[in-house]
């Protein structure tokens, strides 16, 4: 049991040092995130000067929400899917696979190592958020605790879909044109660019299928204090019931990929 | 990756329009007519300068030497190097989606009108060329450019997207003077659809875009030229 915790250790760490020699790459992602900060709160103080009523939020909620929304997609951004496509497609993935460390247990400390290793540069990058954006305190202690918990679930998430995406890459190594998708619908129906409720009615029905909204629009309205009583339980729920299923397909898909590679004689 | 923005960008501004109906004055037609011509540009762009992007990885995998040993120019043997067949797709969607936003506005096409945008387009095609030229230049001498480039260039097609009114005085000023987007697209677009009025500076600033872009590109290429001497090989 020690011998396996400290397996899983060691793939975190070498994960999170992974990051740093790639930190230039990070700097620029985390410039653009903030640049798009930026403007979307430029575009959305535009419009909101406009219109004289002040639907569900005033302005300064708007732009902490957008502010933490995008945040927070960012540093959720699963990097476990590149990953493992490039360990299938040089075949190094059988010698993972031939470890006696479980192979999702050794994805998902990877995919963790990837995450904390983003927090550095978050917290150096957050001064800058605030000056290009804007941020408020949680609404209350409640809505601090309750947030942590649904940025877990968050988390859990998008690291699930991560490693879904990255298992298909067992059946068809251009994952490209998912990954493509993903990011399009991902930015989109989080809600890190416009909160969900101003969606056109139809495509707010469409959003609430999806588990996208768990990433950003759920967990930053909890903050937010926007969501309270049965809205806030319904929240948890969705958050919940997402993780769960996708945990259950990532074992499923991963159970069939076992036997696919067995009989590629792999 | 430049083009998911391209389209979420537009969903997005689809969707805000749909709810509050305009955008500093900006009808959804007008910004649909700015986002086409700005595709138009950049699609016309990749197709003819989008190798210089590659000049990076050239350099890189040290096959950029070579052009060095054969009495062509640089510059010349670099635009010809490779075809981008994959950018003719570009081009077919931003014609489609300019003819489709043009449905959206009154726009009187007469012959100088059309001339006008014609010389617009060449314009804005060397102004977005002289700012990527320049900075793949840099890569002659620090061989890591990729991510700035990448950075830049998903700034200013983000960026370009919006009418300029909506930005702050100093930004303004960054996006006119520093670094030009406001003249790749924003400015052409007021000329053409006729609302000049709206600016911060004089409108004939709008009128020459493609003056101005072609002082840029003779610039930028002045530039190539000069890094190219301070060209050193990364070995082999």
């Amino acid at each position: 049991m020690k011998n396996r915790n400290s397996a899983y250790i060691q793939f975190i760490s070498m994960s999170f040092q992974t990051t740093f020699i790639y930190r230039y790459n990070v700097i620029f992602q985390v410039l653009g995130v903030l640049f798009q900060i930026y403007l979307l709160k430029t575009v959305w103080i535009s419009v909101y000067l406009q219109k004289n009523n002040t639907s569900h939020m005033n302005l300064n909620t708007l732009i902490c929400y957008l502010t933490l929304a995008n945040l927070q997609t960012w540093l959720l951004t699963p990097t476990i899917t590149d990953t493992l496509q490039q360990r299938i497609r040089t075949g190094d993935i059988a010698l993972d696979i031939a470890k006696p460390v479980h192979f999702i247990g050794q994805l998902s400390s990877q995919q963790l190592g990837s995450t904390l290793s983003l927090l550095p540069f978050l917290f150096l990058a957050f001064p800058l958020a605030l000056l290009v954006g804007g941020m408020q305190l949680p609404a209350s202690l409640q809505s601090t605790i309750l947030y942590i918990i649904s940025l877990l679930l968050a988390y859990l998430i998008t690291s699930f879909i991560g490693l879904l995406m990255g298992l298909i890459s067992f059946w068809t190594f251009e994952i490209t044109g998912i990954q493509f998708i993903y990011r399009f619908v991902n930015q989109l129906f989080s809600g890190a660019l416009i909160p969900l409720w101003l969606f056109p009615p139809i495509i707010h029905t469409f959003a609430n299928f999806l588990p996208f909204q768990a990433v950003a629009f759920l967990p930053v309205s909890i903050y937010l204090g926007q969501l309270q009583g049965i809205d806030l339980l319904y929240a948890f729920l969705i958050q919940l019931f997402w993780a769960m299923i996708l945990y259950l397909l990532v074992q499923l898909v991963w159970h069939r990929a076992k036997h696919y590679v067995m009989v590629q004689g792999g | 990756m430049g083009l998911i923005w391209q389209g979420t960008g537009f969903v997005f501004i689809w969707i805000i329009l749909n709810q509050f109906h305009s955008l500093a004055g900006w009808s959804l037609g007008d910004i649909a007519f700015l986002y086409g011509f700005r595709l138009l540009i950049h699609a016309l762009n990749m197709l003819i300068f989008g190798i210089f992007q590659r000049v990076q990885a050239l350099v890189r995998r040290g096959e950029f030497d070579i052009f060095l040993t054969r009495p062509m120019p640089v510059f010349l043997q670099v635009m010809t190097y490779q075809f981008p067949i994959a950018a003719f797709g570009d081009l077919a969607s931003g014609v489609m989606i300019f003819v489709a936003a043009n449905t959206q506005v009154n726009i009187d096409w007469s012959p100088l009108a059309l001339l006008y945008l014609f010389i617009a387009v060449i314009g804005g095609c060397l102004v977005e060329a002289s700012v990527k030229l320049a900075i793949s230049s840099l890569s002659f001498r620090t061989l890591s450019t990729f991510y700035l480039v990448s950075l830049f260039d998903d700034t200013l097609s983000i960026a370009g997207n919006y009418p300029l009114t909506i930005y702050g005085s100093a930004v303004r000023f960054i996006f006119t003077f520093i670094i030009p987007v406001a003249f790749l697209a924003y400015f052409p677009v007021t000329v053409i659809l006729h609302r000049t009025g709206e600016l911060s500076i004089s409108p004939y600033f709008a009128f020459l875009s493609p003056l101005v872009g072609s002082i840029l590109f003779i610039l930028a290429y002045l530039f190539f030229k000069l890094e190219l001497t301070q060209y050193q090989s990364s070995g082999h």
